[in-house]
């Protein structure tokens, strides 16, 4: 269970996280909604440690890791996979998967076969590089990554971006199998409304560093209004 | 740590496999070049033999810096420090102590690895990266220089240390002698040749790989799992073990110590000769060395003050032309090729 309690963080000196509460129990799906540049995509960096957290709390189950450098997050079970993908161009989806797996605690030395049964493309690309694969694949990429370590939180940010909608819709199909199969918690980060809907069970909505709407997936098409008026669309 | 319950058998996996092509192409590569040392001694005049083998062991310092910056993208301009540090402790207990043998080669690479530990430790963990980084490894190259010039009851001062000895290995009963002239050749062939293999081991390894993710982007190898402070210490440390070692075998094949060893002048042709040749290759580290070396004893030979300016210009055009260095364009030229051919791999260059 990741739970983030009061978090202020920032970029310097630039405040941009106004005391966020998070939390999302295993299993759940959770998508974190909000326009650009309200501190979204800082949050996640805070959560994995990539940003300091000036004050408030980050726990995992009942661990306090707000203080441990980002490996060792990943090591106690968060997985992230930021926007932009972050993957080797040059390497071969073996080897991202490889990188991917040499990081876990576990020290694996083979990868764990229920990342191709979510991801089959990935079993059929295996030997292909990395920046040779279409978007959507290289999306599943970057999600089978952070899988390999076999993570309790996985956390994504705007994986939809650049990614035709059907294929978008996929992966939030897989995503939301994955989640309840697995017992993997999901946090989710989107501006995709439609993605956000096949995939969450309830929704965070973030406007100037601060959650202010929570709500189930279901208010997103029934309340109206409500989409327009936190998102501004 | 939450344990994750996945629906999917625990131990049904993939291998990951590693590339055998690619295996068999740098067995065929280092083979050719045992095959090329083996024949220079009955080719070249004992003069250019002795030559030779200093740009060997110039070249084994010259691929110490291609792991820290090719690979780990640390550019450090402290690797004559190491180099020298290496000589110096090589040559002090062989002049001072008559230690010799197996003892004095570890020594030579013991103290900078000693050193480089340390100063990678607070650097690295002290999150000291890029031009910082390089600024205070030129600090310590030339900190190191003072020490030497200034030390001179141990370190001879602005001479050096001369009559250093040369090396004998024992091997059991038997022992073998590195201070002839041929000698000195097959030493600096096989410090090339050890330097060469560790660094291959490193480039094919799960710590390579690491290294070069850390150089494309270093956020993102720490949410992998990777404690990259350690990760760069350790590159640091391996890349200080092998230029020490160049250091103390040049000493022996030079049978001398000089502070030129360890100054700011020798870490930035170092850095020419790796840039020259292709920073990202370990191939271009060496053919840096060789072109570079032999191009400035030509023309050192008829401009003996303003040869480093003819050399410099030389680089600035090589650089501008050829930004991935020599070794670099050719890779490039093969790929289009293989391309146009039809390959499906793509030549994505590293960052």
């Amino acid at each position: 269970m990741l739970e983030v309690k009061g978090v202020v963080s920032g970029y310097n000196k630039i405040k941009v996280l106004n005391e966020v509460d998070i939390r999302v129990e295993p299993g759940e799906r959770v998508v974190l909604l909000g326009r650009n540049g309200m501190g979204k995509t800082t949050l996640a960096k805070a959560i994995v440690g990539l940003l300091p957290v000036w004050s408030g709390s980050v726990n995992l189950g009942a661990e306090n890791i707000d203080k441990w450098q980002p490996y060792r997050r990943t090591w106690e079970g968060i997985g992230y996979v930021p926007q932009g993908r972050g993957l080797f161009p040059q390497l071969t989806v073996e080897e991202n998967l490889g990188i991917g797996l040499y990081g876990s605690l576990k020290r694996e030395s083979e990868l764990p076969e229920y990342v191709f049964e979510y991801f089959p493309v990935l079993h059929d690309r295996r030997n292909q590089t990395a920046g040779t694969l279409s978007g959507g694949e290289q999306q599943q990429l970057s999600v089978g990554r952070a899988l390999v370590g076999r993570p309790s939180i996985l956390i994504l940010d705007e994986p939809s971006e650049g990614i035709q909608p059907n294929l978008v819709a996929s992966i939030a199909d897989r995503l939301k199998l994955l989640a309840t199969e697995t017992g993997i918690g999901v946090l989710l980060i989107e501006q995709n409304i439609d993605a956000s809907t096949r995939f969450a069970e309830r929704c965070l909505f973030m406007d100037n560093g601060r959650i202010v709407h929570s709500c189930g997936v279901e208010d997103l098409t029934t309340e109206d209004g409500l989409v327009d008026r936190l998102l501004g669309v | 740590m939450t344990v994750i319950d996945v629906n999917v058998e625990q131990d049904s996996t993939v291998e990951v496999s590693k590339g055998k092509n690619g295996l068999v192409r740098t067995g065929g590569a280092v083979a050719a070049l045992v095959g090329v040392l083996a024949i220079l001694p009955s080719v070249l005049s004992p003069f250019n033999l002795i030559f030779a083998a200093q740009i060997l062991i110039y070249a084994t310092v010259a691929l110490s810096l291609q792991l820290l910056w090719g690979r780990a993208g640390q550019l450090s301009f402290g690797q004559a420090a190491f180099f020298g540090i290496g000589a110096y402790s090589y040559a002090i207990v062989g002049t001072r102590y008559d230690i010799g043998g197996w003892l004095s080669v570890g020594i030579a690479v013991a103290v900078p690895v000693l050193m480089a530990f340390v100063l990678g430790y607070f650097l690295f963990f002290g999150k000291v990266r890029d031009a910082y980084f390089s600024i205070v490894t030129l600090a310590f190259v030339l900190i190191a220089n003072q020490v030497v010039i200034s030390w001179r009851s141990v370190t001879g001062g602005d001479t050096g240390l001369t009559r250093v000895p040369g090396l004998v290995l024992p091997f059991g009963a038997f022992s073998i002698d590195f201070s002839t002239r041929n000698g000195r050749y097959y030493l600096a062939a096989t410090v090339l040749l050890v330097g060469l293999l560790v660094l291959l081991w490193v480039r094919s390894s799960s710590f390579g790989l690491v290294l070069e993710a850390i150089r494309d982007d270093e956020n993102r190898a720490a949410f992998l799992g990777y404690n990259t402070s350690w990760y760069l210490t350790a590159a640091f440390t391996l890349s200080a073990a092998i230029a020490g070692l160049a250091g103390g075998m040049f000493a022996s094949v030079s049978t001398l110590a000089a502070p030129d060893m360890l100054d700011q002048f020798l870490s930035i042709q170092i850095l020419t000769w790796v840039a020259i040749g292709g920073r990202n290759y370990l191939a271009g580290a060496l053919v840096g060395t060789v072109i570079m070396r032999i191009l400035s004893d030509q023309i050192s030979s008829f401009l003996t003050d303003s040869w480093p300016l003819v050399v410099g210009l030389f680089f600035i055009i090589v650089v501008l032309a050829f930004p991935q260095g020599i070794v670099g364009e050719l890779t490039r030229i093969k790929n289009r090729n293989v391309a146009r051919l039809g390959g499906r791999r793509a030549n994505v260059s590293p960052k």
